[in-house]
């Protein structure tokens, strides 16, 4: 069996979730995986201005924020033009997933959906992949983002309720 | 006609595996894992404050949705990260009744309250007495649902 090591000291994380207790776990989290820094942001507002001042290699972003949400903030990062930051990958955070929210985190461009409460196990598996996925970055009118139909559908270990709901929205797509 | 642009985006942290410098896999979970469980005191304190917010909002005005379904949420996190299952499964239950209440721009006060009652239960109960407490859930949900 290969040990892979990682070395995330240099990686600029954000977490971008309205509840403190939130925020704090999944930056406590990054920091035990080895991130170097972790910025901590409350609202769509603060995450937006936070990107356009500093790098950013990934974010973890909930899908409900007070205000403007989680996906609309994404959507808006993917479209910002604030390279590399709108081409970071992205892990949205959700507490409850029905179909209908994996669909609007594919749609506003995130990497991932990862149900809550996130175990390191399932973040640095989620996290690995998007480093080695090889999927096409799409430009186009009506989408800016990871391309949503790809073969392979992420970590065969650790599968999990969204992965199953985001793996069939992507073969509805696929179809389609 | 649309112009569709594909490139290939290779993100930082590409870099960042397999290097010799770093940690392996297995050190950085354990490293992960005893941050979350250097902060239980914490999160089960902010765990309670978000079930008395749930119960208060519940109790002030069944209708107010929004607010139980974030409550219900925080539950959801918290609970299942320091081995509460049967509370957050209880919690998820709410954020799916929530959920389905107010994108059918209904209400039902029952059902927000043994949501509620469940919750209280749950929060000190063995995951053992939950399973009977969750088919109720399951019931109510599929009541409401129709």
């Amino acid at each position: 069996m290969v040990v892979r090591r990682v070395d995330f000291e240099q990686a600029k994380a954000l977490v971008v979730c309205s509840s403190q207790a939130g925020r704090d776990l999944m930056a406590q989290v990054l920091f035990g995986l080895g991130f170097g820094t972790v910025a901590r942001c409350d609202s769509a507002g603060t995450a937006q201005a936070h990107c356009a001042a500093h790098l950013v290699d990934l974010v973890l972003c909930d899908g409900e924020l007070p205000g403007t949400d989680g996906y609309d903030l994404i959507a808006w990062l993917r479209r910002s033009r604030l390279e590399p930051n709108s081409v970071a990958p992205v892990i949205m955070l959700s507490a409850h997933t029905p179909p209908s929210k994996v669909g609007k985190a594919r749609d506003c461009g995130a990497n991932f959906v990862v149900a809550k409460p996130v175990a390191p196990g399932v973040l640095l598996d989620r996290i690995l992949w998007i480093a080695k996925e090889a999927r096409p970055y799409i430009t186009c009118k009506a989408y800016v983002g990871p391309e949503r139909r790809f073969a392979e559908h992420g970590p065969a270990s650790g599968e999990r309720r969204q992965d199953r709901l985001a793996v069939a929205g992507l073969n509805e797509e696929a179809a389609a | 006609m649309s112009v569709v642009i594909r490139r290939v985006v290779t993100p930082r942290i590409a870099a960042m595996i397999n290097r010799a410098s770093g940690v392996t896999e297995a050190e950085a979970l354990a490293r992960a894992s005893a941050r979350i469980e250097g902060l239980r005191a914490e999160s089960l304190a902010a765990l309670d404050v978000a079930l008395e917010a749930a119960e208060q909002a519940g109790r002030a005005d069944p209708a107010d949705l929004d607010g139980l379904y974030d409550r219900a949420s925080e539950v959801v996190e918290l609970a299942g990260l320091y081995g509460l299952t049967g509370l957050g499964r209880a919690a998820y239950s709410l954020c799916d009744l929530a959920d389905t209440l107010r994108a059918g721009g209904r209400t039902n006060a029952a059902a927000v309250a043994v949501h509620l009652e469940a919750l209280r239960l749950l929060r000190h109960a063995d995951d053992a007495v939950a399973a009977p407490i969750l088919d109720g859930l399951k019931a109510v949900a599929a009541r409401v649902r129709g």
